[in-house]
């Protein structure tokens, strides 16, 4: 589905197929969430606040540990440099000095990776640290962008098409994949992962672009909530 | 006194110097260290370079080998980017296996590589699905006190540029390789990116260049990689306080003003290799 903004005359792609969640997924862990978005899939289990070895722990707050396990084989350098990403926002996102000498051990399985991967798995571990009732300072949003040529033309400009959460397949075509992960609560970075080349205004109309694409995730997440609260009522 | 404060309260220590708009080590919030470049320190490799960013050292050695290629890519030569921190460089590392932050560094200067097409692969290739080189790019950190990736990115493009590459012939009887040492071509680099590190301190300062301790009390490195034209190759930010974009612009627009200046240090080096060069 492609949107024209008449008044930027900005040409948009959005994604067709929608997101999907399913909060507490797994029995005996203490939050989880089998989390989509378009093809992508990830399954996130959340353990904490729990026991610590008392050489590894923090007198003043809680340590998070992120473990990314891909689809097939043992864990590599690729999965070690995405974990760095989720530890990152989840140390900000998590009131850490609430539980002391704990930590929070946080797994992440890929499913299924059909693009725009890292920020699938930070919504999902939002999902699941929801799931878990952990306190956080906010939610963590987590948009990717990517930038593809529209024709063979040199000049690098707003002919270029924007694809919100962009499918494998058009990850491949672009010039130019960004992640922007948001606060709920002011809209600010947290945390990007940008690559490709790009003159800083096309990093600007991304960045717009991503704070506009959290309002759909953010209400996702109400409505997720909201379903599992009314289930548990219902009973 | 003062030492006792630094470490039981760093953070109230470092608070006490931010009032005044300075930090511990005299530098203003918006100065970097004194950044020096010497290529061709290791003489046993095809190319090398060290790097010190104030008390950062970095080395970086390149070694060129035959091998054959892959046979998804029988076109292409290979180049193997590794960031090592060994446990020499800092206590925070212990030794054994490579750390976490060693193979996240790894991967980002291997993600660099590829976007900004640093070495072309195919420049590599001797005879398609037969012989190809292989570029080994080992960076070491002899001392760790941080902007360790903005230093091993210099590092790493230096010593790219300081490689000349002998021609080789594949003896077509004996199918083995035929170097020609005395017929030396430099390695083409299309691209000659910097990496800028900034922390911020409580969402309020930014902290530019900062050193290992005030990377521990500061949250949310951001390192943009930036090349000659002001092209953005890779923003990365692994989380901390929120900052606002605009905040984000003033990184950016600061980042390229370093560019032009490690531009200048790539120059002067490149115009006489093997001499020293300091800005």
């Amino acid at each position: 589905m492609i949107m024209k903004d008449d008044m930027h005359d900005e040409v948009v792609e959005q994604p067709t197929s929608k997101f999907q969640c399913e909060m507490n997924a797994l029995k005996n862990t203490d939050g989880s969430a089998f989390y989509s978005q378009g093809e992508t899939s990830v399954m996130v289990a959340v353990y904490g606040p729990g026991d610590l070895k008392e050489t590894k722990q923090e007198i003043d707050k809680a340590l998070v540990e992120v473990d990314f396990r891909p689809k097939l084989g043992s864990p590599t350098v690729n999965e070690k440099y995405l974990e760095r990403f989720v530890q990152g926002v989840c140390e900000n996102a998590i009131m850490l000095s609430l539980h002391p000498r704990t930590a929070f051990a946080i797994i992440v399985q890929i499913m299924q990776d059909q693009g725009s991967l890292l920020s699938c798995a930070i919504n999902a571990v939002c999902v699941a640290l929801q799931d878990a009732g952990v306190s956080m300072k906010y939610l963590p949003v987590a948009v990717t962008v990517a930038l593809k040529k529209e024709s063979e033309s040199e000049i690098e400009d707003a002919t270029d098409v924007l694809i919100i959460n962009p499918a494998i397949k058009e990850e491949c075509e672009s010039f130019s994949i960004l992640t922007f992960v948001f606060d709920s609560v002011n809209k600010n970075l947290l945390c990007t992962h940008s690559q490709g080349p790009l003159l800083p205004k096309q990093h600007e109309r991304c960045l717009k672009a991503a704070k506009e694409a959290t309002e759909e995730v953010l209400k996702f997440f109400r409505d997720s909530v909201t379903q599992k609260v009314a289930a548990g009522l219902e009973l | 006194m003062e030492d006792i404060f630094k470490h039981i309260q760093p953070v109230e220590y470092y608070k006490s110097f931010l009032k005044e708009n300075i930090r511990p080590d005299t530098r203003t919030l918006q100065q970097i260290r004194k950044t020096t470049l010497n290529v061709g320190p290791i003489t046993t490799a095809d190319g090398s370079a060290l790097v010190k960013i104030g008390d950062t050292m970095v080395m970086c050695g390149v070694k060129a080998e035959l091998t054959q290629p892959t046979a998804e890519e029988p076109k292409k030569g290979i180049i193997v980017p590794n960031l090592d921190l060994p446990a020499l460089c800092s206590s925070k590392f212990k030794p054994g296996p490579p750390n976490t932050q060693a193979q996240v560094g790894t991967k980002f200067l291997d993600n660099l590589m590829k976007i900004a097409n640093l070495v072309n692969p195919e420049d590599l290739c001797i005879v398609p699905d037969k012989l190809v080189w292989v570029l080994y790019c080992d960076v070491t950190c002899l001392n760790y006190d941080g902007c360790v990736i903005d230093a091993a990115v210099i590092a790493l493009v230096a010593a790219l540029r300081s490689v000349s590459l002998p021609s080789v012939t594949l003896n077509e009887e004996t199918d083995t390789p035929v170097t020609n040492v005395n017929e030396k071509t430099p390695l083409t680099i299309n691209c000659l990116p910097v990496a800028y590190s900034f922390s911020f301190f409580e969402s309020d300062h930014i902290i530019t260049d900062p050193t290992l301790s005030e990377e521990d009390i500061t949250s949310g490195c951001l390192t943009i990689v930036s090349d000659e034209h002001e092209n953005l190759l890779l923003v990365d930010r692994p989380g901390g306080v929120s900052i606002t974009e605009a905040q984000l612009e003033i990184c950016i627009q600061r980042s390229f003003k370093r560019t032009k200046e490690v531009h200048k240090l790539y120059k002067a080096v490149h115009k006489q290799s093997g001499s020293n060069d300091q800005t």
